[in-house]
This record gives C-alpha cells, sequence and structure tokens, in this order.
C-alpha cells in the first residue's frame, strides 16, 4: 500500500484486501488448482484435456451506452437504477485434444461479477475526497461492500475453525460415529491456496487404534490411520513406530500402554494382509474409486495416490509432509487419549480464523468453474452418444457451442449476494449454506461502520440450545469487543471486532519463498529440519515445530523460546520498516529476515504436564486475526524505562494466549502479581473495545449492561446518515435537522471523524420528578424548545417508479386529462389530524389568508397542484394519503393511471430523479418524498449511556422549572430514578462535565479508562470541572435551584442539571401507531381484518379473554367479543333450530323491478321463510357472531347438522 | 364584594438596571404567585410579531422548504407596531392591520459561497418598522450581525414570500419576547454572632471561604467579625451549612428566602424594549384581572 490508509480505510480493510486478492491472485490460484477434466472418446478411448487458464475481471461497464458516452458505469448509477455494480468477468477454455496436439484457446465470459467498492476493480478506488464528491459519492466513501439491484450488500464475515493447526477435542457426538468409537478425535481444516478446504479427523477407537476420517461430497469415509500411514513413503513399521512415539509427550517415563497402542494401530494393516506402501495405496483405491470418480484408465494404486492426493491433508503437496502431519495427528490424539494432554476449546478465539469475504467467494467460484467444466464433459458426453461425428475439439464453433451451455457464472455469483444463499452440490466445508450477506444499512454512521466490523460465529450455533458458545471467553481480548454484542437471540454470537483488531487478507507474495525464509530463520536460531530419513528427536525435550501446518523441524524446549523470542524480534522489525520506522536496539534484519512476514503468527506452546500439547505453530496464512501490542524490551535491557524501547508487534489470537501481556493499569510494573515477567504490554485501554463501544464517554463509570445497550441504540439513532442523500435510493433515511457534535467526547470520536455524520443534540438535562410525566423512564421535553428546532428529523423515503413493472402495456408517464365530470376533491387529511393551513373565512383583512395563494403551479391536467404536465410530481409539491404523486397513461387504451401515496403520513416531495434505461423513451424515475419527523408525544430518546426514554408530554417553556439565577429552563426532564438501579455514573459525569466544557467553550475528554491510560485523571477531570463551574458562579456539584414554572416556588433540594448529549431513535410513533374504531372487515367472517397497514385491529385475543372473565367483565367482553367484532342479526328458525335455512321469499308481484326493489328496501321486504319448514311462522331474528353462520355451514358441508333451540 | 382591609399590601417594584435590552427590578410585598404569574405572562402572553406563513415560490438550496420557513419564523421582528395589529384569532374586519408582508429574492451568482441573512428581507412598504432585529445596520458590530438563513453556491436560488403576524408565545415560541426572564428569591441571612465568635480567626476565614459564590459573606479584618456582605449573591448552594457542620456549630448561619421580595431579571430578545415587556405584561395582567372581576359578581351574590 502506498498511502497510508485513513482510520476509516483501516476498518473496511479486511473487506478490500481480501476482495482484491480474489480478483488477482485469488481467481488465478483458483483456476491454477481446478482440476481439468478428461473426456473420453467411447469409441477410440482417447482422451481429451479441458481446463481453464487466464481468469480476468473488468471494470464495470454501462452495457446500453452508446459509442460517444462515458462508458464507465459509476456506483452511483447502479444505485440510482437499481442494477448491480459488475464487471465482465473471462476465462480462457483451454482445450487439448486427445493425440497431445497444441491446446486450443478460447476466450470466454463467464457472466459479470460484482465489484466490491474502492477495490482495484473500482473507479472510485484512488480517488480523492474531492474527485468522490464530484462523482456523487461520499467524501469519505470507504467502499468494503457491493451494490446489488441498487442495495448495498455486504459479505458478513464469519467465524471458523483455525486452518493447519490440529484441534485435540472431546465430543459425545463422536461415539455415533461407530460401535468402537470413543468422544476423543483430532481434527485438522486443510486449506488450499483457493482457500477450497477440507476437514479431516482422527478418532480413537476403543481398541486402542485410530480412525481416519474424511469428506468426499457430503459423505463421511473412514480408513484405519495405521493402513494410511504405510501410504505416503516407503517406511517400515518400525521406523513409523518410533516417529510417533516420540511425538508424544510422556514426560520421561515411558508409558508402556501408550506403546502397546501404537503398536496395535501398526499392526491393523497386516491383518488386512498389506505391507508395502503399494498394497496400501491399491487397497485405498480400489475401495475408493468409486467414490472419488476416478478414471477408469486409472489402476487402483493411480486411484488411491489420486484420494491421499485430494482429499487428504489438502493443503500440503508432498507425500513426506502429509505423513508427518499425519503423524503428529496422531501422536496427538494418542497423548489426548492416553491424558498427556488436554483438549482444546473449540469455543475459543485463540482456535479461530475469520472467513472473509474474498474466501468465500474463492471457495465458491472453484465449485462453480469445476461444476462448469462438469457440464461440459457431460454435453460432450452426451454428444459421443447421440452423434459422434460432431464431437472435434478441433473446431472451434463446436467447442463454442458447447462452452455456451456452461451456466452464468456471474449470475451464481450475483445471486449469492442478493440472498445470502450459498447453493452447492457439496458443503464446500462450511457449518451454514445461509445468510452470508446483509445489506449494509445507512441508518446512521455507527451501524453503517458496525456492518464492517461484525463477525458471526455461524448460523449453526444460533440454533444450539446451549449457551456456552456464547460466552465471553478471555481468549477473545482485544481481538472481539466485549460490550458490542447485541442482547437476545445473537447475544454473543454476532461480535464485534475491536478498534485495533486486523484480519489477515491474503498471503504473503510469494508464500513458498516466505515459507523457505522462516524456515531458514528458524534453523539458523537452532531449530533442526525435519528430514524423512532422520528420527525425531523425543518430546518433550524437543519440540515440534509447525508451519502452517506442515512440520518443518524440531527445536530443543530450553531453546524455544530463544527461537520465538527472535522471531518476535524480527516481527516488530518488520513492522516497524514496513511503517518506515526502526526498532531501537535492534541489529538491521539480513537475508532471509527480510522476507519474514510482520503478521507472522508465534505461538509458543511450552510443554506441561497435562497441559495443551506442545509445539511451537507458526502462521503466516491469510484470515487471522492480528492486533498491535507493544514488545517490552528484554529481561537484560530492564533497566531502562519500559516505555522507551517497547515497540509495536502484530500478534494473533493463539499467540496471545502464551504471551503475558501487561494491561495498562497506571502502574507500569515490569512483573505481574504472581511474578511473571511481562513481554508485552497493551498500546491502551481502548484496544479492548470495537469502534462504536468506545464512543460513550466514560463508558468505565457505567454498569457494563448499560454500555451494551448504548451500543444497540447508537446503531439505532436518527442521525446524518449520509452527506449523498440527493444521490441515494434507500428506502428509508432519517435524518436530524440540526444534529450538533457533543462536548463530551472520546479519542476515537474525532478519529473516525465521526463529525462528519454527527447524530445527536446537546439537551439541558434536568434530572428531577416534575409532573409525573417523567415516570417509567418516560421523559418531559420542552415544547419551546421544539418549537425552536430541537431533535427536528425528517424521514426521506425513496420511491422507485419504473413502467416495465407493467408488462405487456405501453405505458408512458404523462399527466391525466381534466374532465368536466371531476368532482371536487375532498379536503385531506394526514395522520393525527393533519391538515392543509387553515383558511380563515372571516372577511379579515389578511391578504394571505383571504385571497387565493399567489404560488401556485401552472396546468391544467388533473391533479395539477401536484402533477406536472411529464406525469411526474413537481419538486416541492405536498401530498396527502391516498393522493396522487404521478401518472402514467397507456399508450393502446389511453387510460391513465396514478400511484397514490401509501400510508397516513403528508409528504412533500422533495426530489425526482430520472434514471435513463436501455429504452430511449423514459422507463425510470426516482421520487424522492420527505416527510416531516418532528417530536411527537411516543417517540423514543436516549441518552449515550443506555438511558432511553419516552417523549410522555411536550411541556411549555413556562410550565418548565427555571434556574432562579439564570432563568433557563431545561430542555428535557428525566425521572431520578431511572439511576440508581442502572448506575450509571457515566451519565451524571458527562452532564458535569460538559456543563463545565460548554461554560468554558471547551471540549471534554470522555474517553473511558484515563487514569489506567496515564491519559488523565477522572478525578482531576471532575475536579477541573467543579473548579471551573466555580469560577463562573455555580455550584460545584452541578446543582442548581429550581423554581417551578407552575407555582413559582422553589424546590427544596437542588437540582442537578447540565448538558448531556441525546440521541433520537429511530423508532417514533408515527411508524407504529395503530388505531380503528370501524375498518376493513374480513370477507368470510366478518372479523376486523389485523394488520397495521390495512388499517386493522390489534387483537383481542385469548389471555385477554381470560383476563375479562377473571375480572368479571362480562359486558365489556361481550362488547369486545361480540359487538365490536362481528356482531351480525341474522334469521332463526325456531321449529326447527336452524340458521341455515332461512330464506328471504320476495313479495309476490308481478314488476321485476319492483320486486328488486323491495327485496333491497328495509320496508316492503318479503316474507323470510323456513325452506326445511316451508313455513315462517316459527322465524325468530337473532343477534349472533357472523362466525356461527360460517360455522354452522362448513359443518353442513361435512353433514353434521346444527340446531339451536330458540326461547324467548 | 368585599374590599381589602388594612392588611392590604401595595406591591413596590425598584428598578435596578434598565436597559434597552434588559431590565431588572426588585418586587417586594407580594406573593410568589404574583410574580410568577407576571413572569409567566412575560413569557408567553406578551404579543409580538413573528413571520407565520411562507410561500415558496422557488427553493434550490441545500436545506428544504420547511427548515427555511421555520427559520423565517425564528427571527425576531422588531415589534412595536404589535399594539395596532390584530391577531388572527381575534375580532378583525377589513380595515384592520393584521399581515405584514416581506419577500426574499436571492440568487447567488457567484462562485463563492453566499450567505443568505435576515438583511435580504424586503420589507412591506406599509410597514417598515417591522423588520428584523438589526436590520441592515452595524455589520460590523458583532452583536448587530445579521441571523443567517442559509449559505448558498452558485446558481442557487431562494425566492419566497413571508406574512408575519402578531402572536403570543403560548402558540410558538417563536413569538415569546424574551431570551429568558427569572425571579429569585431574596435570601435572608442571619449569622449567630454568638456562636460565631467560638470560631478561631482561621476558621472564619475558611467559612467564609467556603461559600462558592463570593461576595455572600465577608471576613472583616479590623473587627475579626464575619459579615453578611451581599446577601443577593447566595446561590442556595448550602456550602456555609456543610462548612458549619464539619465544624461541628451547626446552627453558625440561618438562611431563608424570603416569600415577598422577587428579584426580576428580563433579557429581551430585542423584538420589544425590555421595558414595554414589563408593561405590557402588567397591563395583561391586569386585563385578566379585569375580566376575572366582571365575571366574578354573579356569582358572587350569594356568598357575601
Amino acid at each position: 500500500m502506498a498511502e497510508s490508509p485513513t482510520s476509516l480505510e483501516e476498518l473496511v480493510r479486511p473487506h478490500i484486501d481480501s476482495f482484491d486478492y480474489f480478483i488477482g491472485e485469488g481467481l488465478q490460484s483458483v483456476v491454477e488448482l481446478l482440476k481439468p477434466v478428461e473426456i473420453e472418446n467411447p469409441q477410440t478411448s482417447r482422451r481429451a484435456r479441458i481446463w481453464f487458464e487466464n481468469p480476468r475481471v473488468a471494470r464495470p461497464v454501462k452495457e446500453e451506452a452508446s459509442g460517444a458516452a462515458d462508458k464507465r458505469l459509476f456506483p452511483r448509477d447502479c444505485r440510482e437504477s437499481g442494477t448491480t455494480y459488475k464487471g465482465a468477468f473471462h476465462l480462457d477454455l483451454m482445450v487439448q485434444d486427445a493425440d497431445g496436439g497444441p491446446a486450443h484457446r478460447l476466450t470466454r465470459c463467464m457472466g459479470h461479477l460484482p465489484i466490491m467498492l474502492r477495490s482495484t476493480a473500482c473507479y472510485l478506488r484512488h480517488l480523492t475526497p474531492a474527485q468522490l464528491v464530484a462523482r456523487k459519492e461520499e467524501a469519505m466513501e470507504v467502499g468494503g461492500y457491493f451494490i446489488c439491484n441498487g442495495l448495498e450488500r455486504i459479505i458478513r464475515m464469519l467465524i471458523q475453525q483455525r486452518r493447519h493447526y490440529v484441534m485435540g477435542l472431546r465430543r459425545s457426538a463422536y461415539q455415533k460415529r461407530g460401535p468402537t468409537f470413543t468422544d476423543v478425535a483430532t481434527l485438522l481444516r486443510c486449506v488450499r491456496r483457493d482457500e477450497t478446504s477440507a476437514t479431516v479427523r482422527c478418532h480413537y477407537l476403543r481398541d486402542g487404534t485410530a480412525s481416519f476420517a474424511f469428506t468426499i461430497g457430503r459423505a463421511e469415509y473412514f480408513v484405519p490411520v495405521g493402513v494410511l500411514l504405510k501410504c505416503f513413503l516407503e517406511v517400515s513399521d518400525r521406523e513409523l513406530f518410533a516417529r510417533l512415539l516420540s511425538l508424544i509427550p510422556q514426560g520421561g517415563d515411558g508409558d508402556s500402554a501408550v506403546a502397546d497402542r501404537v503398536e496395535r494401530l501398526l499392526r491393523a494393516p497386516a491383518q488386512l494382509g498389506l505391507h508395502t506402501r503399494a498394497q496400501s495405496l491399491e487397497y485405498l483405491g480400489s475401495l475408493f474409486r468409486g467414490a472419488i470418480e476416478a478414471p477408469g484408465h486409472l489402476t487402483d494404486m493411480q486411484a488411491g495416490e489420486m484420494l491421499l492426493r485430494e482429499h487428504v491433508m489438502i493443503h500440503l503437496d508432498h507425500a513426506g509432509d502429509k505423513l508427518n502431519a499425519l503423524l503428529s495427528m496422531t501422536a496427538k490424539l494418542f497423548s489426548l487419549a492416553a491424558g498427556l494432554c488436554t483438549d482444546d476449546n473449540a469455543d475459543a478465539l485463540s482456535h479461530h480464523e475469520a472467513l472473509l469475504p474474498g474466501a468465500l467467494l474463492s471457495k465458491f467460484m472453484a465449485d462453480k468453474l469445476a461444476e462448469c467444466l462438469a457440464l461440459f464433459k457431460r454435453q460432450v458426453l452426451q454428444d459421443y452418444e447421440k452423434e459422434p461425428e460432431k464431437v472435434n475439439f478441433r473446431d472451434p464453433v463446436y467447442v463454442k457451442k458447447t462452452a455456451d451451455r456452461m451456466p452464468d457464472v456471474g449470475k451464481k455469483v450475483e445471486y449469492l449476494l442478493n440472498t445470502g444463499n450459498l447453493v452447492s452440490n457439496s458443503t464446500l466445508d462450511m457449518s451454514q449454506a445461509t445468510g452470508f450477506t446483509v445489506v449494509a444499512e445507512k441508518l446512521n454512521f455507527f451501524r453503517y461502520l458496525s456492518h464492517f466490523r461484525a463477525i458471526h460465529r455461524g448460523a449453526y450455533f444460533a440454533q444450539l440450545r446451549t449457551t456456552t458458545v456464547r460466552k465471553l471467553l478471555p481468549e477473545s481480548w482485544g481481538f472481539l469487543c466485549p460490550v458490542h454484542t447485541p442482547d437476545g437471540a445473537p447475544c454473543g454470537l454476532l461480535s464485534h471486532l475491536t478498534a485495533t483488531c486486523r484480519i489477515v487478507a491474503q498471503p504473503p507474495d510469494s508464500p513458498e519463498d516466505v515459507q523457505h525464509a522462516i524456515v531458514a530463520v528458524a534453523a539458523s536460531l537452532g531449530m533442526v529440519p525435519a528430514a524423512p530419513a532422520l528420527a525425531p528427536p523425543a518430546a518433550p525435550q524437543y519440540l515440534g515445530v509447525h508451519l502452517d501446518g506442515r512440520p518443518i523441524g524440531f527445536v530443543e524446549a530450553r531453546a524455544a523460546p530463544r527461537l520465538a523470542a527472535r522471531l518476535r524480534a524480527i516481527k516488530a522489525g518488520r513492522l516497524a520498516s514496513e511503517m518506515g520506522r526502526s526498532v531501537p536496539g535492534l541489529a538491521p534484519l539480513r537475508g532471509a529476515e527480510t522476507v519474514v512476514p510482520a503478521d507472522l503468527e508465534v505461538a509458543l506452546v511450552p510443554y506441561e504436564k497435562g497441559g495443551p500439547y506442545p509445539g511451537l505453530y507458526l502462521f503466516s496464512g491469510p484470515a487471522r486475526m492480528i492486533r498491535p501490542v507493544l514488545q517490552l524490551p528484554a529481561a537484560s535491557a530492564a533497566a531502562a524505562p519500559a516505555a522507551s524501547g517497547s515497540c509495536p508487534e502484530l500478534i494473533g489470537t493463539l499467540e496471545q494466549i502464551n504471551l503475558h501481556i501487561r494491561c495498562p493499569d497506571g502502574s507500569g510494573q515490569a512483573v505481574s502479581t504472581s511474578g511473571v515477567r511481562y513481554s508485552h504490554a497493551e498500546v491502551n485501554c481502548a484496544a479492548m473495545l470495537s469502534v462504536v463501544a468506545s464512543l460513550t464517554p466514560y463508558s468505565d463509570f457505567n454498569q457494563s449492561p448499560r454500555n451494551m445497550y448504548q451500543c444497540q441504540m447508537g446503531k439505532q439513532t436518527m442521525g446524518t446518515p449520509s452527506q449523498t442523500v440527493r444521490h441515494r435510493t434507500d428506502a428509508k433515511l432519517y435524518r436530524l435537522q440540526t444534529p450538533q457534535t457533543p462536548i463530551a467526547r472520546t479519542a476515537r470520536y474525532d478519529e473516525y471523524h465521526m463529525d462528519d455524520f454527527p447524530s445527536g443534540t446537546n439537551m439541558i438535562v434536568a434530572v428531577l420528578a416534575y409532573t409525573g410525566y417523567d415516570m417509567e423512564d418516560a421523559m418531559i421535553l420542552n415544547k419551546s424548545a421544539v418549537d425552536r428546532g430541537l431533535a427536528h428529523g425528517t424521514l426521506f423515503k425513496t420511491e422507485g417508479l419504473d413502467l416495465r413493472d407493467d408488462k405487456g402495456k405501453a405505458m408512458v408517464f404523462a399527466a391525466e386529462k381534466k374532465s368536466d365530470r371531476d368532482r371536487p376533491a375532498e379536503r385531506p387529511r394526514g395522520a393525527f389530524g393533519q391538515e392543509l393551513p387553515h383558511p380563515i373565512t372571516s372577511p379579515s383583512a389578511s391578504s394571505a389568508v383571504a385571497g387565493p395563494l399567489k404560488v401556485r403551479p401552472q396546468g391544467q391536467q388533473k391533479n395539477d397542484e401536484r402533477i406536472d404536465v411529464d406525469g411526474l410530481p413537481h419538486v416541492g409539491a405536498v401530498v396527502y394519503p391516498g393522493q396522487a404523486y404521478y401518472s402514467k397513461v397507456d399508450r393502446a387504451t389511453g387510460k391513465a393511471k396514478t400511484g397514490n401515496l401509501k400510508g397516513e403520513e403528508v409528504a412533500i416531495v422533495d426530489q425526482v430523479t430520472i434514471v435513463g434505461t436501455a429504452d430511449p423513451n423514459l422507463q425510470r424515475a426516482n421520487v424522492l418524498m420527505r416527510l416531516n419527523r418532528n417530536p411527537v408525544v411516543g417517540d423514543k430518546f436516549s441518552s449515550r449511556h443506555g438511558q432511553k426514554g419516552v417523549l410522555s408530554q411536550l411541556w411549555p417553556d413556562v410550565n418548565m422549572p427555571f434556574v432562579a439565577g439564570t432563568g433557563m429552563r431545561p430542555d428535557l426532564i428525566i425521572n431520578p430514578h431511572a439511576f440508581p438501579s442502572r448506575m450509571t455514573i457515566g451519565m451524571l459525569m458527562e452532564s458535569l462535565v460538559s456543563k463545565a466544557g460548554a461554560l468554558q467553550g471547551k471540549f471534554v475528554n470522555g474517553s473511558p479508562f484515563q487514569d489506567a491510560d496515564g491519559v488523565g485523571s477522572t478525578q482531576e477531570l471532575v475536579k477541573t470541572a467543579s473548579d471551573a463551574l466555580e469560577e463562573a458562579g455555580f455550584s460545584r456539584l452541578g446543582g442548581e435551584t429550581l423554581i417551578s414554572g407552575v407555582t413559582g416556588e422553589e424546590f427544596a433540594a437542588d437540582i442537578y442539571i447540565g448538558p448531556v448529549y441525546y440521541q433520537r431513535l429511530r423508532h417514533m410513533v408515527s411508524d407504529k401507531f395503530q388505531v380503528r374504531s370501524t375498518g376493513p372487515v374480513n370477507a368470510l367472517t366478518h372479523q376486523p381484518i389485523k394488520g397495521r397497514k390495512f388499517g386493522g385491529g390489534i387483537r383481542f385475543g385469548e389471555m385477554e379473554r381470560d383476563a375479562l372473565l377473571a375480572h368479571g367483565a362480562a359486558y365489556l367482553l361481550h362488547d369486545r367479543l361480540h359487538t365490536s367484532s362481528d356482531y351480525a342479526v341474522m334469521d332463526a328458525c325456531a321449529s326447527c333450530g336452524s340458521i341455515l335455512t332461512p330464506l328471504l321469499r320476495p313479495a309476490q308481484t308481478s314488476n321485476v323491478g319492483a320486486h328488486l326493489l323491495a327485496s333491497q328496501g328495509a320496508g316492503a321486504k318479503g316474507q323470510v321463510v323456513c325452506r326445511a319448514c316451508e313455513t315462517g311462522r316459527a322465524m325468530t331474528r337473532v343477534a349472533l357472531p357472523y362466525v356461527l353462520k360460517y360455522l354452522v355451514t362448513e359443518l353442513a358441508a361435512m353433514n353434521i347438522k346444527c340446531t339451536f333451540s330458540i326461547a324467548q | 364584594m368585599t374590599t381589602l382591609g388594612e392588611n392590604r399590601r401595595v406591591p413596590q417594584v425598584q428598578i435596578r438596571v434598565l436597559r434597552d435590552d434588559y431590565c431588572e427590578f426588585v418586587l417586594s410585598d407580594t406573593d410568589p404567585s404574583v410574580a410568577n404569574a407576571l413572569r409567566r405572562i412575560m413569557l408567553v402572553e406578551v404579543p409580538t410579531i413573528a413571520i407565520d406563513l411562507v410561500e415558496i415560490e422557488e427553493n434550490t438550496t441545500v436545506l428544504n422548504d420547511e427548515f427555511i420557513a421555520h427559520r423565517l419564523g425564528l427571527i425576531p421582528l422588531v415589534s412595536n407596531a404589535v399594539y395596532n395589529m390584530k391577531g388572527v384569532f381575534e375580532d378583525a374586519g377589513e380595515e384592520d392591520f393584521m399581515d405584514v408582508e416581506m419577500s426574499l429574492n436571492v440568487k447567488c451568482t457567484s462562485e463563492d459561497t453566499m450567505d443568505v441573512t435576515s438583511n435580504d428581507l424586503t420589507l412591506d412598504v406599509k410597514h417598515p418598522e417591522v423588520h428584523p432585529v438589526g436590520y441592515k445596520q452595524g455589520d460590523f458590530d458583532a452583536l448587530k450581525r445579521p441571523i443567517l438563513l442559509v449559505k448558498m453556491r452558485k446558481n442557487q436560488e431562494l425566492r419566497l414570500r413571508a406574512v408575519a403576524r402578531k402572536g403570543i408565545g403560548k402558540d410558538h415560541a417563536k413569538w415569546i419576547p424574551v431570551a429568558t426572564v427569572s425571579f429569585q428569591y431574596m435570601p435572608e441571612i442571619s449569622i449567630n454572632r454568638a456562636l460565631m465568635d467560638t470560631l478561631t480567626e482561621q476558621e472564619k476565614e475558611d467559612w467564609v471561604d467556603a461559600t462558592p459564590s463570593k461576595g455572600v459573606f465577608r471576613y472583616n479584618n479590623i473587627t475579626k467579625q464575619v459579615e453578611v456582605d451581599n446577601a443577593e449573591l447566595y446561590q442556595y448552594d448550602g456550602e456555609a451549612l456543610a462548612k458549619s457542620e464539619e465544624l461541628g456549630k451547626p446552627g453558625l448561619v440561618t438562611i431563608k428566602e424570603r416569600q415577598d421580595i422577587f428579584i426580576f431579571r428580563v433579557e429581551s430578545t430585542g423584538v420589544l424594549k425590555a421595558e414595554d415587556v414589563v408593561l405590557t405584561a402588567l397591563e395583561v395582567l391586569m386585563r385578566k384581572l379585569r375580566n376575572l372581576q366582571e365575571a366574578l359578581p354573579q356569582q358572587d351574590v350569594g356568598a357575601t
């Protein structure tokens, strides 16, 4: 990276970097690792090979653009036209005919891949803020998302098992794999360069041997480990025995039981008659050739090799490495089974990594391209069967025709992004198939940012009934924010990365060179490299060294810390040199050392009897979470002050748990209380907090759940969602009209440019029980303050009008002609009685109300005060609920159709955007509507300390209490009962400190943990604030004498009053209120319908019924369930007791017209007769629920008769 | 009707400060209810003029129509003409003066950002006396800078007609004539001399320093006595009482608020003179009382 990324760019970097890698080297790896397809001619048995080469992704271009215009397709175009920001994806299809002649190349477009914004394939990549603004983008656009059908979607990060690390597990589920299986297994997730992965396991069996499990397609297969061990190299059982045993740390005294088991394990193949490598391979090959779809021409041995290559330890290429990896897996298994080491916690972050967007796409792409080749093969085989003469791989026309049958890969990727559903024949080694993408809502900046920092544990864990996975484990420290997780269903599963946490998004530039370099460096520091011929030295005196899941050698246990320390020093040096600095006291790096990556993870797990399985684990691969900590100088240099020699180092999750990291506590000691010498120190306390959590001021004074609530509420705040509201097409966008910057703010507030997206108002808050309207978390707002514009807000809604939705009709936007028959429109009304400005009909002198409006849009069409001649609304037009705001005319019939405003609120047309389409005629337009959302009773507000409340009264200025000295009236009154049980001292701090800040005209540092970080002292802060208050003539403690505005009497107690930053939450009554007196009913039952949208009622359900019954409120019950529901008066025949048989027999008359009239008219009705009794004498009028009639009818249809006994 | 007896009090007003925009007076010999009634009327029942109706003809600025209309409404208009006006809810005839029509017609033609301010309003030719506070005067005086409405870039335009009307603060805060109006009870401080004399000199000085509002108490170096200097500055912070407790001498001082002396502070926004606000408020109060009086006899016949 040439330019240094800004703090915001740093937050989305994992997304962008991984996508960059994907469209570059990632796709190249996918294509390289894709297995070529061989097609055998059934007649000649000659084989042709088909494969892909040279993938490339182009930048997005306009498809329909005419020659001269700018062909570039910009993100803004996609947002406004509701299309996808995608670039063409090309591949070369290579076909080599059977005779081994030259390969033929066919360049083919495989569809269009959605492009991540600000990635290398995006036009916005290197634009400056000014250029971005010129492109109608946010000045601080950071990208990281895709635009799919106009929506901004991001690929969610997922937590996955750490790759290339052998996990020892005890799970009772493993016993269900077979009769001899125990709960002990080791597990290894192997990932190839193209991010395709396969998880393999070694199961411990009850007879002391082990079974190796792997997955092909969606099926699981087991092989005895003994057989598999013999397949890789020509090694003797004796040698395997020695190697395996030396890997098991038995703590000096050789355990004969373990040796027995190893022996039994190695004897197993002999019982099957397998003695050599060839025999074992053939054995496996013969068993699995069906499952792995080995071509018929392969021998069993070749099939066995294919099995090992494609399904066993796929991250390693060499048989020797695979053998070593399998040996270490088996050794860990036996150690675990013998109780020599503990099992690993699969829920701990130290054994996790992140699934990044690029990795998911890479995996997906590998699967889809393989499908393409398979389809091609199937097509050719079909052709061979039907018309073999047609098949000719040298004929480009034939190849092209067949290749055109391949599916559109771009469409599939688009589907993945649009729906989040992963469609594949195999599981792709994933635990879930849905929920991979979410819409990046721009409700406000907090919410937007957290989408990029969110990391989910996986859908599988969401339905787990146990809560262990949700637990906050110490391993997450510094990587996942302990505060920022939602409460409720996703609690603990949906976490957020801390602000300083990064994710290694791509492997090192040349992975092989790096691996060689690391091996060389390690060897120069005392590592004994692994060699096939060399029996490894015994554990635990020697520890195995693993690099990305490959055992590379051994190091003496005593020398291991030195090796690790040196590697760390090199890492820190590399990091410093990347940042253009140098580490004091570190010799310049030489040779291979300069290739060691700065993000190398060096996890030294020392031997400890019964502890975790020891070893030195090095990781250089992608997907790891890393974060910077300070490296403290070694013990020898301890005399120097701690800070002088410390330099940052990037550490990983597994690495962290084996380090001694000092947390800032203000003491700066070199040795912990338990006597351990610290090797590292945290940069600062904020390192443990996510971006959103670190914006809560004085969060260290609050009860912890309150900070969690604030993280949620901060994301629901109405604020400044975007600087480019005019160029966005979000369905809903909330905006605060006059947002302010908070007086008390944390250090991160400026770091993340939150002033560009402010989301609240500094309100003068009095903590006071005033009228009773502030009970139970209700709050009183000063009406006059609201009159002056406090917390005024707007809701923007975009209506996308598309004529193409009227299929088969030739529609154009046009105004409707006025006709003489039009009735004058009724005076429209909005929610809460919103009306047009009231005309006062008195013969007054008022010019404005008496005369007609002077400003009038011109037009002679219907609805011309709203709709222009082009059928689209005037900008600034006020549209009432149900009124038309656009009209379109069918060219064929000339009939007009209007679009009417939905909802109950009055909207104002803010903007009309014309969108170009392939059609030269106007087909699409976006209408941006503005809805007034000024505070009304029922709206929700919250401070930044998890103190939310509902507005219960807008109290006029005169009635508010006022400060005796200054005459100030508070903007907001909150009840003191909100504090004792919730313990949000931070809010009280904020009030006091902001008051002083406001008086002095200064912002106040509200960062949490100031004392520990040594940047300030909260005691000092409070003292300074108190002094400032005193200076300005206020009470030191923030209290003031208030006088009741209603009675003019002084309050007995001093009232705590000061400015607090309040957020207005997006939950507003206007979106939620549901009232009805009468309204629509269900046609079948005549009962009121449900649903706010349709004007329905609120269900009076069973529990409500019970409550009324319990109270004996029979009349009310009758009213609710009958009178106000489906009350119906019907005829019943008292003699036969039926309500279905009565029929109205019209009065006998010859006049048809009179007959019709009679049957409808109330008075001149005919006679009601019972059809069963043939008489109307016993007819009675009864009031019944209408559903009863329905029930009786339904029953009658099933031959069940209902009779009612009717008494007077 | 009863007449007020011997004990009737005659409230006194003593004016301390009187400027155009500020008035401070002491109201004595009356009750908190009267004082509060006066405050409430000054705040919300003194009529003023403010823009109440805006017709927007063209608005291509960054702020939306309602936003601009709201901002226009909040501009303080010099309201001396309000006494001749009739409000919307008053009985008015054809000849009555009800509306003041202003207009705004601005277009930005320069490359720079242009400020549209209250100075850009075109006044009603019939009523030029109704104009925004600080209208086209003293551009150099920081305090009299015109009120910013909106900022414009090139080719943006704002064309509208605004009608100002008479109204009161009860209806909308824009008609409130004052920034603040508040009253304060006069504190009555009495020092227990006997007890105070038991303190050492140092303790006396400390005790005096304990009160954050300086100037309430004074330690007289000559008499070695603690004196009440200016009781009015006392903020009811209770520090003096706390200090007394701390010294183990509760009752060193008794502080009471007098229920019959009120210090009023009226800060005008500039729409009316502070003096006029007070006088109009008294007038409104009188009118209210008269209305009450007129309504009373019919009901009170049997009572007395």
